[in-house]
């Protein structure tokens, strides 16, 4: 039986498109990873107007360097390395100095108050997991970048190497690291 | 307790058991020795509230369809405004900047500018093919990895990253995009000046050969600054 649904171009075409030059075709891709992008800058950075700059910088220097990505890596994991180097660099420059905090409108949002069972239990996962996000917060950049691409972008070890431009080993051990040090913290602070 | 496995070893191993099998004596290890034990389970634990923390979706609160509907028109000002500096910067030529003075920073910039000067200032190299270019930051970048500091390591390169793109070498520091392709013999010398404290420490063999070669203005300051005596 043939299909009479519309191919969907693939990442290396769309790749191959944009480098001749087709804007249409590098919107595609952005389309396709604008989300994930955004969101591991925004986990990084813990800040959305960071993120937001970081995310359009990801794909302006992707589209700069259309010319000398060689395919080594799939177009998904070239992207993710530009935008976790980038997010990297200015959590090491210290340029992100608002925390988003968790405020009255969003607990109240949360359901806080508004039934005691609920809002207690609900209460209590909300400050279970801002500690935890604290102390996501406070692990050295790239342990900690290594574990969020693990822990919520669900990346095996391979990727996140790829990545992060180093050994699958190397990966592992970082997110042991920081999976052990949010351990001691979540603990310290119990 | 397990005699043959001391619990060093074990605690080695101990997200290798959450992550999948492992070798039986580890396992048998932990299984028998009550430290080890609570150890994986407190392991167990954190990673259970990792999971349960990325459930709650993505981090809150989100952009809305507005923000995403603008996206990609502020991406392309933003492509076709970098096109421009790229060409406004051609045209200019060198021209002299404030420096910034954070080290980490500068050290960046010499990086990059390093690399750049290396590719276009070598006398034997000639027109350099993108491949070979490629080649040659590559090398540079591994000589990068001899520097004591992750951080600058990473942070050299996005410099790199933006050296092979085109040459625009671009990055950004306190939100303003820099040029390195614009830095002249002047603000290299500031750049040097700012930095090269401990020459002999920052840079390995293979990048000094690379600065051997080089020729022109400011050529011998730079191998002087960048290879002088590490005692």
């Amino acid at each position: 039986m043939q299909s009479t649904a519309e191919a969907v171009p693939t990442d290396d075409e769309l790749v191959a498109l944009s480098r001749s030059g087709k804007r249409e075709a590098f919107d595609l891709l952005v389309r396709r990873y604008r989300k994930e992008i955004y969101r591991v800058a925004r986990r990084i950075t813990g800040d959305h107007g960071e993120a937001d700059d970081l995310a359009q910088e990801t794909f302006c220097r992707a589209w700069q360097s259309l010319a000398t990505f060689r395919g080594d890596a799939s177009c998904r994991t070239w992207l993710y390395r530009i935008a976790t180097n980038l997010s990297l660099n200015v959590v090491q420059s210290a340029r992100v100095s608002r925390r988003e905090e968790r405020t009255p409108e969003m607990l109240a949002e949360a359901g806080v108050g508004a039934s005691p069972a609920a809002g207690v239990e609900r209460l209590m996962t909300m400050e279970r997991n801002q500690r935890l996000t604290r102390a996501i917060e406070g692990l050295p950049p790239r342990q900690k970048a290594t574990l969020i691409l693990r822990a919520f972008e669900a990346m095996p070890y391979s990727e996140i190497a790829r990545v992060m431009e180093c050994s699958p080993g190397t990966a592992k051990a970082n997110f042991f690291h920081a999976v052990s040090a949010l351990k001691k913290n979540m603990r310290g602070s119990s | 307790m397990s005699a043959s496995v001391p619990c060093a070893a074990a605690r080695r191993r101990l997200m290798d058991i959450l992550e999948g099998p492992v070798d039986g004596s580890i396992s048998s290890h932990v299984a028998g020795c009550e430290a080890c034990s609570r150890e994986l389970q407190e392991l167990r634990e954190t990673l259970e509230s990792l999971q349960a923390l990325a459930d709650t979706g993505d981090p809150s609160p989100g952009p809305d369809e507005a923000y995403w509907s603008d996206f990609n028109a502020r991406l392309h000002r933003r492509i076709d405004d970098a096109q421009r500096s790229d060409v406004a910067a051609h045209r200019r030529g060198p021209r002299h900047r404030p420096l910034p003075l954070a080290s980490a920073a500068a050290m960046i910039i010499m990086a990059g500018a390093a690399f750049v000067s290396l590719v276009r200032q070598a006398p034997t190299m000639g027109p350099l093919s993108v491949p070979e270019a490629e080649a040659r930051l590559e090398r540079a970048l591994r000589s990068l990895e001899t520097l004591p500091s992750d951080e600058a390591v990473l942070m050299a390169r996005v410099a790199i990253d933006g050296a092979v793109g085109g040459w625009s070498s671009t990055f950004r520091e306190d939100g303003e995009a820099m040029d390195l392709e614009e830095f002249g013999s002047q603000d290299w010398s500031d750049v040097l000046d700012e930095t090269i404290t401990q020459p002999g420490r920052m840079w390995s063999p293979s990048l000094s050969d690379d600065l051997e070669r080089l020729d022109g203005p400011g050529a011998e300051r730079l191998r002087n600054e960048i290879l002088g005596d590490p005692c």
